[in-house]
């Protein structure tokens, strides 16, 4: 799978020898650039996610992300933290990503380093190419792939480099601690901006001056995604990279994607990982690679794995051939994008399989559990005895119904015969997942506001814990519970009983945001915000005609003006 | 369901009053004179029951007893067999609070189940009674019961499983939908498909020809009559009896089946004090049964399911409960001819059942506590003056009788109708 056809490193003939460097860590991001606030009305800065975790605590910045991803309500705001993804460098440098490897160990001009012994080899590399020639190279490699769909297009001048770094941290990630790493929900946080209707294939790329850096993320996550899978390789057997795990996690050394696995021994991604490189010098990474990944040994959250499969569904929908429409000539050999690249999302099938199937979900008991735990994560009875909250379950509603309406229709895929009946028969697996959070969610978290009046159609329903007595889960919850609740009703489990039931949770929705604790709350976080705008215009798109319906609206408008009001605040 | 239709079952059959206190028809020929064999037979048949009586004395119509309805509620507790019990669990998981009268489960409505059927039942008895001296005699009778019990099963009433079914859409799990597509088709060949699959057998008609408990014992005058009878006179006469556990014991595993026997060995005892005002004699029988321990086989109910499985049967051990009785008798004798009027009044007290599999033993021993009233009307017609004036080649007494269980608390109407043929013979011991 490869990304470049040609190609890109070349040594400028007089350029000035400059010692070669990559940065130990990758750099803070640059907070001027970016957003200022994510919350509404508190204003906590972005460029502290430890502070903004604490003031918020209802929502993460992955969180954020997501919401935003799923609303697909600020435009301008997605394009801009989109945009700004290339300021920060990433944990892994690009010559270690297989496309840029491949280009540099392709090189003719580099084929001399394979006759010099290695431990010279960063001295007589350095006299060919010094990294901030290799730098140029692969900047101007990368727009040139750009121009391709974006004519004339070019970075603003005193803009950093087009780089292909792998696990750029999010804008606002100011700490990385001493040394390299990446958590890969930041990963799919990101993915799924970058696949979200404000991506480069909305109507944004007539307008921004910024939409090369849409193309460019896109890149960025095709050569992350070969990179976690670990599906390129020199061609004589080695395998570069490859994050994954052994769904039991035996063993816990990250590894390459094996489909050729048995069903039990499927790898998937997860957590954190610690990235130390044999050396700053990318011709030496990239012939003799040597970079080692080692995973901190923590609880695999269901929240991020259901995080992950959302953003693999909404990958393969933007991906696949069906789809591609009037950018089906940027698929063509090289042109822009490989033809292959929504394969990497049907990498996290098996995964999704294997995971809920008596690990999350326990089969006897119809329990789904929040967390398994490390080393035990293959055995259920061992597993982390605490359920799914709403919250978890809702995105994995999302993702399951997402996945579902994916795979409705696989002819348009170029899989194997024997790949294709598999996907044929995942929907009805999805379903049942999907039915089974659906049917937790009613029976054990939504209640009737007023119990004497549960059985009127009007009557406001909410989201209660299951753990703490009844009490009400917080707004964002609601929003988001009843915005999976519509999205897997219209999309996989047409119900008239469920659309009973969204009408009555829409309605409780409206009447707690109308209570005066809601109204005067401060810390109004973007992340409630975009879920509740998310729940209320997916509410009135579908659920016109309904009881609930002038109160929705009356909200949706509400929301819309503080959301606009923010956007406008945020951005330059 | 199959605790109603085993309930079923002995309504139609129980009215034996085989399990009731009394031995009077073992008493069949009183203190007979030494050294005379009297041997009886009997012929008892029942008319069909149509009501009963629960624990308050309320008169129950027996059909309407036997309707069962098919809602949510009742098949959660199991009264529709495993699966449609297991559906109703599967409607419970989609709302936080059931017993919202809104809730799918409460809305569930499969109709109602009619359940009747007949009971053909016919009692012959035959005995024993040998004039001993000190004017006691003994007696052993043995009652055979033929028993044919029919059950017949009809559903009634709106189903409403599709509509569910339509409601919850794909929200439902495909097992889910198609237990309701299924429960939507629901006949009375399911309900008993249902019923035979907790193993079951015997759900359509059982039947029972054989011996019922046999009674043997010594009646002996305490107070004899004056002999030759006076105007006025007063008597006592005492008895003692063993019953013997030769009866069919309820079967677990049959449906329709009664028990006609206790399975325990009991130990009785009687006594009547008559007085005599020629010829009218006015007597008060009263009798008490007690029971040894005894070990049976059982379904124990886990709460109160109807349906219990196979798996849920066990060996217990019985303590079953004292059995008391009065009757108070008018009768006036004539020459050939003796009418007499009776009214009773009979208890069973509640058995002790314990196990050790955990369960609902309370429900299967507040079936066992019964009470009831009867009275009857008895007709004799004797040759024994006829023959001592040998005027009749054979001392014979004949009885035709009508007997009605009028009030009852946990109990059965019925009634039945006897007739009973007495020969006395001279046997070698007899004394000149």
């Amino acid at each position: 799978m490869f990304l470049f056809g040609a190609a890109c490193v070349k040594k400028p003939a007089s350029a000035p020898q400059q010692p070669s460097q990559i940065p130990a860590q990758p750099p803070s991001g640059d907070a001027q650039a970016l957003p200022q606030q994510l919350v509404l009305g508190s204003y906590v800065p972005l460029s502290e996610r430890t502070e903004l975790t604490k003031k918020i605590p209802d929502a993460s910045l992955v969180d954020a992300w997501f919401a935003l991803a799923v609303c697909d309500c600020l435009p301008a705001l997605q394009t801009s933290l989109t945009t700004s993804l290339n300021t920060n460098r990433g944990a892994l440098p690009q010559a270690l990503t297989p496309a840029i490897r491949t280009e540099i160990l392709g090189n003719p001009k580099l084929k001399i380093l394979e006759i010099v012994p290695r431990p010279i080899d960063n001295i007589v590399g350095g006299i060919f190419a010094d990294e901030v020639t290799v730098a140029d190279e692969v900047s101007k490699a990368l727009l040139a792939k750009i121009n391709v769909v974006e004519k004339d297009w070019s970075p603003a001048s005193g803009a950093p480099r087009l780089h292909l770094d792998a696990f750029v941290p999010l804008p606002g990630t100011k700490e990385l601690n001493a040394g390299r790493w990446t958590q890969l929900a930041d990963v799919w946080s990101r993915w799924a901006l970058v696949f979200s209707q404000g991506g480069p294939w909305s109507n944004l790329r007539n307008t921004s001056t910024d939409k090369g850096y849409l193309w460019l993320e896109l890149l960025r996550v095709l050569a992350e995604g070969e990179y976690l899978f670990g599906l390129g390789g020199d061609g004589k057997g080695n395998q570069w990279g490859g994050l994954t795990l052994p769904v039991d996690l035996q063993i816990i050394n990250p590894g390459a994607f094996d489909p050729r696995q048995p069903f039990n021994q499927v790898r998937f991604l997860t957590g954190f990982l610690d990235l130390t490189l044999p050396s700053n010098n990318s011709l030496s990474l990239a012939r003799f690679g040597g970079e080692k990944w080692s995973w901190r040994n923590t609880p695999v959250p269901l929240v991020e794995q259901a995080l992950q499969w959302w953003t693999a569904a909404r990958m393969l929908h933007r991906l696949r051939p069906a789809n591609r429409g009037i950018f089906s000539q940027y698929y063509l050999p090289g042109t822009l994008l490989p033809d292959e690249g929504y394969q990497i999302a049907l990498l996290v099938l098996p995964g999704i399989d294997s995971l809920l199937g008596g690990r999350f979900i326990d089969e006897n008991t119809r329990a789904i559990q929040g967390a398994l735990i490390g080393a035990q994560v293959g055995v259920v009875s061992q597993a982390i005895r605490s359920k799914a909250n709403p919250q978890a379950l809702s995105t994995l509603l999302l993702a399951l119904s997402e996945w579902s309406q994916e795979l409705s229709n696989v002819n348009d895929l170029q899989v194997s015969s024997e790949t294709t009946s598999q996907l044929k028969a995942a929907p009805r697996a999805l379903q049942r997942g999907a039915q089974l959070i659906v049917q937790t969610l009613l029976a054990e978290h939504l209640r009737a506001r007023v119990a004497q009046e549960a059985d009127s159609p009007a009557t406001p329903w909410t989201l209660v814990s299951s753990e703490s007595a009844g009490q009400e889960l917080p707004l964002r919850d609601h929003a988001q519970v009843l915005a999976a609740l519509i999205t897997a009703e219209r999309s996989v489990m047409p119900s008239p009983y469920l659309r009973g039931r969204i009408v009555q949770l829409a309605n409780g929705l409206a009447q707690r945001q109308e209570q005066p604790a809601a109204a005067t709350t401060a810390a109004f976080s973007l992340t409630e915000a975009l879920w509740l705008k998310s729940a209320t215009s997916l509410f009135l798109k579908h659920f016109s005609g309904t009881a609930a319906e002038s109160a929705v609206q009356k909200m949706e408008t509400a929301l819309q003006q503080k959301l606009d009001a923010f956007e406008r605040s945020t951005l330059p | 369901m199959s605790r109603r239709l085993r309930t079923m079952g002995k309504c139609m059959c129980a009215a034996l009053g085989l399990s009731a206190p009394g031995t009077a028809w073992a008493q069949f020929a009183g203190v007979v004179p030494e050294g005379v064999l009297a041997v009886v037979g009997a012929h008892r048949s029942y008319v069909d029951q149509l009501n009963t009586w629960n624990s308050k004395g309320n008169r129950v119509s027996l059909s309407q007893r036997a309707k069962l309805r098919f809602d949510g509620e009742h098949l959660l507790r199991g009264e529709g067999g495993a699966k449609l019990q297991s559906l109703a669990q599967e409607l419970q998981r989609y709302d936080p609070n059931p017993n919202n009268p809104t809730s799918l489960l409460k809305r569930l409505d499969l109709g109602t189940l009619n359940v009747g059927g007949s009971a053909k039942l016919n009692i012959r008895y035959f005995g024993l009674a040998l004039g001993l001296p000190a004017r006691s005699t003994f007696f052993v009778a043995a009652p055979l019961v033929d028993i044919n019990v029919k059950t017949s099963f009809k559903l009634s009433g709106q189903n409403n499983a599709n509509a569910i079914r339509d409601e919850l859409g794909n929200v439902a799990f495909e097992e889910l939908r198609s237990g309701l597509a299924q429960a939507a088709q629901l006949v009375e060949r399911d309900v008993k498909a249902s019923v035979e699959a907790a193993e079951y057998t015997g759900v359509d008609s059982w039947r029972y020809f054989n011996f019922a408990d046999v009674i043997a014992g010594v009646t002996f005058d305490i107070i004899p009559p004056a002999e030759p009878t006076q105007a006025v006179d007063f008597s006592l006469q005492g008895e003692t009896f063993v019953s013997i556990p030769t009866g069919h014991v309820d079967n677990p595993d049959v449906l329709a089946d009664v028990g006609i026997g206790t399975g325990a060995w009991g130990l009785g005892l009687g006594i009547t004090p008559s007085y005599t005002l020629n010829p009218l004699s006015l007597s008060l029988e009263s009798n008490i049964m007690g029971y040894l321990p005894s070990q049976q086989k059982m379904r124990i109910p886990e709460i109160d399911e109807t349906i219990i499985p196979a798996s849920r049967r066990t060996t217990v051990q019985v303590q079953t409960g004292i059995d008391w009785g009065m009757t108070a008798v008018v009768d006036a004798k004539f020459n050939w001819f003796q009418p007499q009027y009776r009214l009773a009044w009979k208890r069973h007290e509640r058995d002790q059942i314990k196990g050790k599999l955990s369960g609902n033993y309370g429900l299967l021993m507040d079936a066992t506590e019964k009470q009831q009233f009867e009275h009857a009307l008895w007709f004799y017609f004797s040759t024994i003056e006829l023959f001592k004036q040998k005027q009749f080649p054979l001392p014979l007494r004949f009885k035709i009788a009508g007997n009605n269980i009028f009030k009852g608390f946990n109990s059965f109407e019925n009634t039945y109708f006897e007739v009973q043929l007495v020969s006395f013979l001279p046997t070698p011991w007899m004394p000149e």
